[in-house]
């Protein structure tokens, strides 16, 4: 494993597989559906121009604005209108929280894994994709892109990130909100360990901006069954300090607890209007992107 | 409240455990990073005094479970004046096993003695760990097995199933007096005396002062178990009595059978038979009815065909009381009887001699059958005595002898102390010093010393009688029948006075009895033991010179009855109570030598050594625990040397005992236990020792301690 690159190593194969075959199931659906019936909800590559931004590294030098930069010696690239693309925000919650893992991989591991493809697939399907990764605030950001060459440095980005902070997904939500003013959909893929008042209200903040907004659920089968035994000390991530309990004696309590918060999240997003989709680590990838999918079919008939 | 099992309450200290495998387990402790740790503390926050409050309660539930196991093992009680303090590990205690005749008793399955076994080891069985025990087997002695106190229970045990039952009689006070002595310097706070008998009342008659007893000592717990019931009906053989004077050969010897009823009812019909050295029956008869609580004597005859000494049995049909059943006698058949006539005033004519009468009476055949006749008699005078052979004569009657040589009188001692005869007739040519001196004060052979004579034999109208009645002395029992006749028509006209002295001061001169006396109630013939021999003393003379007894038809009897007192005397020594010691003297040439005494049982009782004492060739034996007749042997001869026989009390026959009000005089000094196999005296004895034990409660307790825990730990584990 050491010897694969970063997006050998972030990608499966099967997912990907399973994958190309919805996405590309999805996106004729996609395509048919909305085709001269709607203007697109999402902005992209397409033939007429909407708007300038500035070039990153990584965009087509195909769409650089030569003009401008003949005028202004100012990189920029030309944004077109297209009624079938859209651009997907997949935003990553980088906190330390996302470190637990009681299996071989952690929360963020699997999280990272499940986010590069997503992003691959959102490329294959010629979407845009943008990558945030967030604890407290926006740690990293790939800007949008559509060239599925970028998912090197999505990758990248995603692998590199080692979390260090507590969560605050709703100042996450609003920076986002604040700095994408085009509509678009926001994969938000967290454990949510946070206030889920705040995170909501992030939330609605995106759904404002016209975002659709899905949230992934990512949760590890320990935190979803509390099967510990015996004594157990708890060491708690993002500096919650430990503490010392005979779980077998508080698995119910915790379970009702954590079920309530689990049910308040998941009745929040539907409220919004948000797929809803909990993931826990033991889960195949593919059946993440699947589900993903079928949420999408499900939306978009 | 006391604990039978004290050690067990360490396991008190297990309430330790659930607080140890609490810090063990804290020890445990496994580290696990938490990211959900917001939900975790507010889960612990919610229910942190409820769960405080479970974890306590589940605490102090499993503490308390082990508390009352702990508790229930070491099973507690309640004292009922038991023994003081915790520390009752360390008791002394005696059992002592009955083994008087009456435990003979049998249910038809089991005698008294062999229940009174399996008691003791019941007894032995529930004392505590670390007890120790003497073993005492009492009777109307106290047979050590086991003295002092032990700790070896193993060698209680086997002294207790290797104990053996005696004929003897009960003496249960003195048994019980000798044992507080012991217990009391006992070094322990806890004593015990365990008596195992059958309460039979005469053994047992003094209960005040057996209470007295114990209640001098009470830190010493006295504990009575009665074995079984008695037996409400018994027949005992209460005695046998050779009648006849003599027991000579080929002549019908009659014996006396005493049969007690011991029962509530009256017995009919009772068979009763006399057989003759383990032969069957010879004579037999039927009483045909017998009151309760009465005796009837029945005559019954033995014929011998053989000298020597034979064991006469009188037996019953078996009843539940077999010890008494039968009862022997030993007899000593005598094929001829020599005796030697001293005469000390022959006379010019026969007639005329002091032992003329004698001589006729003892022999009283005509003349061509006194050859065949088992009396024969030798006269000599007093200057032959020194050179006469006393050992051939079986008595010698010294007749008015003035006076005899030193020589004699140590001839004389030697004769009586090996069992010898002696009659004593005075006249008118004694001397009273010399007899007075020699024969009275010196070696004590005469019962009396003679006073002075009275009477005249002048006056032969002032003449005076024997006494009319009260024969009491077996020499002239048989006068107690009127048509025996009687001894009154004979008159006296002179006689010594005969002054008795009551204390003697040889060993072997025994007390002096009375045989008869006159009507004036002075002693006329008087009597004692010597050694093995007996020396009858009269006081008037053998011949008609101061009396005309002589020519009465009750001299003949008198004299052979008087001849039979001391012929019989050797057979007192060989016809014993129980446990009594048998001293006897044998033929001079055994002397160191061993010989074998047989008991009852067929047992051998062991070789014996012949030793002599005083000159006198003794055999000595004291293992007379068995009533019956026992065999002395020298090697393997087919014929015994010797015969002796020990008879069981007849009081033991009586085997009613006291009613439950009567043992209530022990109220207070003594728990008295009614046992019968079947029935747990182990059992009953750790009871009364320790009061009610109620280690059950705290069980049931304990369990329901469990299931409460078990359910609470469930149902609280569960909503958790």
């Amino acid at each position: 494993m050491a010897s694969k690159s970063t997006s050998e190593q972030l990608l499966d194969a099967e997912a990907i597989q399973r994958a190309e075959h919805l996405g590309l199931q999805a996106r004729t659906i996609v395509e048919g559906y909305m085709a001269g019936a709607h203007k697109s909800p999402f902005r992209g590559f397409a033939i007429e121009f909407a708007q300038h931004r500035e070039y990153v590294p990584g965009d087509d030098t195909r769409h650089l604005d030569w003009k401008v930069l003949g005028r202004s010696d100012r990189y920029y690239i030309k944004q077109y209108e297209q009624e079938t693309n859209y651009v997907a925000h997949l935003l990553i919650d980088g906190s330390e929280s996302m470190k637990y893992g009681s299996g071989k991989i952690s929360k963020l591991d699997y999280v990272r894994t499940m986010a590069a493809c997503l992003a691959y697939l959102i490329l294959l399907q010629r979407d845009a994709v943008a990558v945030g990764v967030f604890d407290a605030k926006m740690r990293e950001y790939q800007p949008r892109t559509d060239a599925l060459a970028k998912i090197h440095q999505i990758c990248q980005v995603l692998t590199n990130f080692v979390p260090t902070e507590q969560t605050a997904i709703a100042p996450a939500l609003s920076e986002l909100a604040r700095q994408v003013k085009r509509r678009g959909i926001v994969i938000l893929i967290s454990d949510l360990l946070d206030d889920e008042v705040k995170i909501l209200e992030g939330i609605q903040q995106l759904r404002f901006g016209g975002h659709e907004v899905i949230v992934f659920h990512v949760l590890d089968p320990y935190e979803l069954t509390f099967p510990f035994r015996g004594t157990v000390e708890f060491h708690g991530l993002e500096q919650q300090g430990k503490m010392l309990a005979r779980p077998s004696e508080l698995r119910a309590s915790y379970l009702a607890e954590f079920g309530a918060f689990l049910d308040r999240i998941r009745l929040g997003c539907e409220r919004q209007g948000c797929p809803y989709l909990r993931v826990s680590t033991d889960q195949p990838w593919a059946d993440v992107l699947s589900a993903f999918l079928a949420t999408r079919l499900h939306r978009y008939g | 409240m006391v604990f039978l099992n004290p050690l067990l309450l360490f396991g008190i200290l297990g309430v330790a455990s659930p607080i140890i495998i609490h810090l063990l387990a804290k020890k445990k402790v496994k580290h696990v990073v938490w990211a959900a740790m917001r939900f975790l503390k507010t889960v612990v926050a919610k229910h942190q005094r409820r769960l405080t409050l479970e974890d306590l309660v589940l605490l102090l539930l499993r503490c308390l479970l082990l508390v009352l196991l702990a508790v229930a093992l070491a099973r507690p009680s309640f004292k009922q004046g038991g023994l003081p303090g915790f520390g009752d590990r360390d008791e002394a205690a005696i059992i002592a096993i009955d083994n008087s005749a009456s435990m003979s008793q049998t249910d038809g399955v089991a005698s008294k003695f062999e229940q009174a076994q399996k008691a003791a080891e019941e007894v032995l069985d529930s004392l505590p760990g670390g007890s120790a025990v003497a073993v005492w087997l009492v009777s109307d002695v106290v047979k050590n097995v086991i003295q002092e106190p032990t700790h070896d229970f193993a060698l209680a045990r086997q002294a207790i199933r290797g104990a053996q039952r005696s004929d003897r009689g009960t003496e249960m006070p003195a048994a019980l007096r000798r044992a507080l002595e012991v217990l009391r310097q006992q070094p322990v706070a806890a004593k015990q005396v365990y008596v195992i008998t059958d309460g039979q009342a005469n053994g047992w008659k003094q209960l005040a002062e057996t209470r007295a007893l114990l209640d001098s000592a009470r830190d010493i717990h006295a504990r009575i178990v009665l074995i079984g019931r008695s037996e409400q009906h018994n027949l005992g053989v209460a005695g046998l009595r050779m009648v006849s004077a003599l027991a000579p050969v080929n002549e019908p010897v009659r014996f006396e059978i005493e049969i007690g009823n011991y029962g509530i009812a009256e017995a009919k019909n009772v068979q009763v038979s006399l057989g003759i050295d383990g032969e069957p029956a010879g004579d037999d008869a039927e009483i045909e009815s017998i009151p309760a609580g009465q005796s009837k004597t029945i005559p019954l005859y033995a014929t011998f065909r053989e000298a020597g000494y034979h064991a006469v049995v009188a037996r019953l049909p078996g009843d539940r009381n077999p010890a008494d059943d039968q009862r022997a006698l030993v007899v000593r058949v005598i094929g001829e009887i020599n005796v030697l006539l001293v005469d000390g005033n022959p006379g010019i004519e026969s007639r005329e001699s002091e032992v003329f009468y004698l001589r006729n009476a003892f022999v009283p055949v005509p003349p061509e059958q006194r050859e065949k006749y088992y009396i024969k008699t030798k006269t000599i005078t007093p200057p032959e005595l020194p050179t006469a052979k006393l050992a051939d004569y079986e008595a010698v009657v010294l007749a008015d002898v003035a006076e005899m040589p030193e020589a004699v009188l140590a001839s004389l001692e030697r004769y009586l102390r090996a069992g010898g005869g002696l009659m004593v007739f005075p006249g008118g040519k004694i001397s009273p010093s010399f007899y007075n001196e020699k024969m009275f004060k010196d070696r004590e052979f005469l019962p009396a010393a003679f006073g002075d004579a009275h009477g005249d034999i002048t006056q032969q109208e002032q003449f005076f009688t024997l006494q009319a009645k009260g024969y009491d002395h077996p020499i002239v029992s048989i006068w107690r029948d009127p048509g025996a006749g009687n001894l009154v028509a004979a008159h006296f006209y002179r006689a010594f006075t005969l002054l008795p002295e009551k204390e003697s001061t040889r060993t072997e001169a025994g007390p002096p009895a009375l045989v008869l006396s006159y009507a004036d109630g002075r002693p006329a013939v008087m009597e004692r033991t010597w050694g093995f021999g007996r020396v009858v003393q009269f006081s008037s003379t053998a011949n008609n010179a101061w009396n005309d007894q002589c020519i009465r038809p009750a001299f003949v009897p008198l004299l052979h009855r008087t001849l039979g007192a001391l012929i019989t005397r050797q057979e007192e020594h060989l016809n014993l109570r129980v446990g009594a010691k048998l001293s006897v003297p044998l033929n001079p040439e055994l002397t160191g030598k061993d010989v074998l005494v047989k008991a009852p049982n067929g047992k051998s009782a062991g070789l014996q050594r012949v030793t002599p004492a005083n000159g006198v060739p003794l055999l000595q034996f004291d293992g007379t625990e068995s009533a019956g007749v026992y065999e002395v042997r020298q090697g393997d001869d087919a014929t015994p040397l010797l015969r002796f026989a020990a008879q069981a009390d007849p009081v033991e026959s009586n085997v009613q005992d006291h009613s439950g009000q009567d043992w209530k005089t022990l109220d207070g000094v003594a728990r008295i236990f009614r046992w019968s196999e079947g029935t747990s005296l182990r059992g009953q004895l750790e009871k009364e020792r320790t009061g009610n034990e109620f280690w059950m409660a705290f069980l049931v307790v304990g369990m329901i301690t469990a299931v409460a825990e078990t359910t609470l730990g469930n149902r609280w584990s569960v909503s958790r």
